[in-house]
């Protein structure tokens, strides 16, 4: 199977590029203009403002007192190596990392629910859609889909939202769980959750789905053109074990990648969706991170997002030793 | 009664704008255990009438024939089947375990991903074989091309060419089927490998009594391996017969010109001679001879009236206007 030399080679050249992401995210957020100790205190203790000794304390436990940009960036790895990713400054006196931990398993429920349904649904439409190219449902379901991939996919989370749960309010307006309510048992609980995430996950699954069926469908309508197709029919299989054995499972191939990458960028990528629904994950927090200049939370919120697309194109590469014979493994 | 019989066949491929008669009024009868090698130019429909035996051709194709007939041994209903006639279930019934085929790019014949074992295994599950005989066939018939059985947990791309090559021989054996169209299957080869190929398939040919059609472009290739040969032109047979009647003595002014094409050591020739120009456009029906345009002893006669073939001697049947018929008999 997978040998001990490409594993390692492999995971050195994950650990390469996840420094290299790490550092960028330490030079990036300090590019933006403006200074987080103001930012701080006009978020949360707005009549500290005049206050030296405030400002200086602030100063002191962000660990901005010294302005040398390489000794502060000597200070982030040191303390990185120690799971401290300092203290958020909007959610003060949070630690990031109790904040992402907080917050990071809504945003894997959610979008990597919504991703995992979108694949599962739109990979069979696509295969569906090539084994009758050409033919009306085929001319229609594809341009609906090609129509729909185009759209925003925010705006099919406002269309949703007004229409069902504003319209007929038959699903919440926001949030992952009802407020202020007490619940009978853990069952009542996770309904109450996956009622809430209905709507979410619906906006993901629309606007992604349509994307991988796509994919799929013209991937296999080029896999159809191979001889080994032609041979399959020669040989008189049945169509079921064509369409699947044969076409489906050669073309399959680059939309893995595309589902595995996509699962990597489900960390940060639902920020749109979540911040419609004031859905408590990773995507609502980084927006309001950004938006008070909380460097700590956003810093540690785009680590979590570049160490997951790194690992998620780990898990890629090993998924694709598995399923690829040709893909080499030394 | 033949294993094949064909008359009048007539394919006409549907493009949007247009319709192209790919074979015409071609008819040709094949007997158990004959190898009958089919040459000619690229486009002239040798492997669409290959691949209309086992009714592979886009749907949107139209065939036609007075009589298409297999008739196959045991197994199959008597008085044999009609290929036009055969329901999807029936036809694939038919493919494989009657008439395989050894495809041109046999190098993208094998399925990637799946192991060559699993490739013989399910062409024989899906035909009714049982476990004990496919394990022990796809043995037998690895042995048959001279592979080494450890090659069934092979992946394609872990053979050579000549290997893949003899593996889509061994395949398409696989369920002993009475015909095999070979199309182009040594193209892509180099000489040797090539040589040692076609020997390979004479030998299982003879163990197995298979009939075989041969397609190729080159018509050199034929001499050591077929019974008889046909020459097609435009969609039509313009000139069958025994190979070697066919080597000694062809008349057909098309299959004059490709003999001459082939490269002799044993004579002195100071250049190859080339057929000019090029086929006809198969999209529109074509006036008298096919060939006229490009023949050198063409009468006007050649230019208005479709010559049909005739019988010369025996087996040896040829179309052409200016082509003298011991009996003159017109088939």
């Amino acid at each position: 199977m997978i040998s001990k030399r490409y594993l390692l080679r492999r995971l050195t050249n994950m650990a390469v590029i996840a420094y290299g992401a790490i550092t960028l995210n330490f030079f990036l957020p300090r590019i933006i203009p403006g200074n987080p100790v103001m930012a701080n205190l006009f978020g949360g203790g707005g009549g500290q403002i005049g206050n030296p000794v405030v400002v200086r304390r602030l100063t002191q436990e962000f660990g901005l007192n010294n302005p040398n940009l390489l000794y502060q960036y000597y200070r982030y790895l040191v303390e990185l190596v120690h799971g401290n990713l300092g203290i958020s400054f909007y959610y003060y006196p949070q630690s990031v990392v109790s904040v992402i931990v907080q917050r990071l398993p809504w945003t894997l429920f959610l979008a990597g629910s919504g991703t995992i349904l979108a694949a599962l649904l739109g990979i069979p439409l696509g295969i569906f859609l090539a084994w009758r190219k050409g033919t009306l449902p085929d001319s229609l379901i594809s341009s609906a889909g090609m129509l729909i991939s185009s759209i925003p996919y925010f705006w099919i989370g406002i269309v949703l939202l007004i229409f069902f749960a504003v319209d007929i309010t038959i699903f919440p307006v926001a949030h992952a769980v009802s407020q202020g309510v007490t619940y009978s048992s853990v069952f009542a609980y996770l309904g109450d959750v996956l009622y809430h995430a209905v709507l979410p996950i619906s906006t993901l699954v629309i606007a992604l789905m349509p994307g991988y069926a796509l994919q799929m469908r013209n991937t296999m309508i080029t896999v159809m053109h191979e001889d080994y197709i032609l041979t399959a029919f020669a040989k008189g299989l049945p169509n079921h074990v064509i369409k699947n054995r044969y076409a489906a499972r050669n073309a399959i191939l680059p939309v893995t990648t595309h589902v595995g990458i996509a699962l990597g960028y489900v960390v940060g990528g639902a920020l749109m969706v979540e911040y419609l629904f004031a859905y408590p994950g990773l995507g609502y927090t980084l927006f309001s991170a950004i938006q008070s200049e909380d460097y700590p939370l956003m810093q540690g919120i785009f680590l979590i997002i570049s160490l997951c697309v790194i690992f998620a194109n780990f898990i890629v590469d090993m998924i694709y030793t598995l399923i690829d014979p040709r893909v080499s493994l030394t | 009664m033949d294993l094949l019989e064909v008359s009048k066949l007539n394919i006409r491929y549907r493009t949007k704008d247009r319709t192209i008669h790919a074979v015409r009024d071609l008819s040709i009868s094949i007997k158990r255990g004959e190898v009958v090698g089919l040459v000619g130019e690229s486009g002239c429909g040798k492997s669409t009438f290959g691949m209309s035996l086992l009714r592979l051709l886009p749907v949107s194709t139209d065939i036609s024939a007075k009589k298409m007939m297999f008739n196959a041994g045991d197994g199959m209903q008597a008085g044999g089947i009609d290929i036009l006639e055969l329901s999807e279930k029936e036809l694939r019934r038919l493919r494989w375990k009657h008439i395989s085929v050894i495809f041109q790019g046999s190098m993208n014949s094998l399925n990637p991903v799946a192991r060559i074992g699993s490739q013989f295994a399910d062409a024989m599950f899906w035909h009714g074989f049982d476990d004990e005989t496919i394990k022990n066939s796809i043995s037998s018939h690895l042995e048959l091309v001279h592979l080494d059985d450890s090659i069934r947990k092979s992946y394609p791309h872990e053979l050579s060419g000549g290997m893949k090559q003899r593996v889509a021989i061994a395949m398409a054996l696989v369920c002993s089927p009475e015909l095999v169209i070979a199309d182009e299957p040594t193209t892509a080869l180099d000489v040797v490998v090539q040589r040692r190929i076609l020997k390979l398939l004479m030998d299982t040919k003879e163990k197995l009594n298979l009939s075989i059609i041969f397609i190729t472009h080159d018509i050199s290739l034929l001499a050591s391996i077929a019974d008889r040969v046909a020459v097609m032109y435009a969609g039509s047979i313009v000139e069958i017969g025994d190979v070697r009647t066919l080597f000694r003595s062809p008349l057909h002014p098309y299959t004059k010109g490709l003999m001459s094409t082939i490269p002799r050591v044993d004579e002195r020739q100071s250049e190859l001679v080339e057929i000019h120009g090029s086929p006809p456009d198969l999209s529109g029906s074509i006036r008298g001879c096919p060939f006229a345009p490009r023949c050198g002893i063409a009468t006007e006669l050649c230019a208005v009236e479709m010559p049909q073939l005739r019988v010369v001697e025996g087996r040896h049947m040829v179309s052409c206007h200016n082509v003298e018929v011991q009996d003159g008999k017109n088939d």
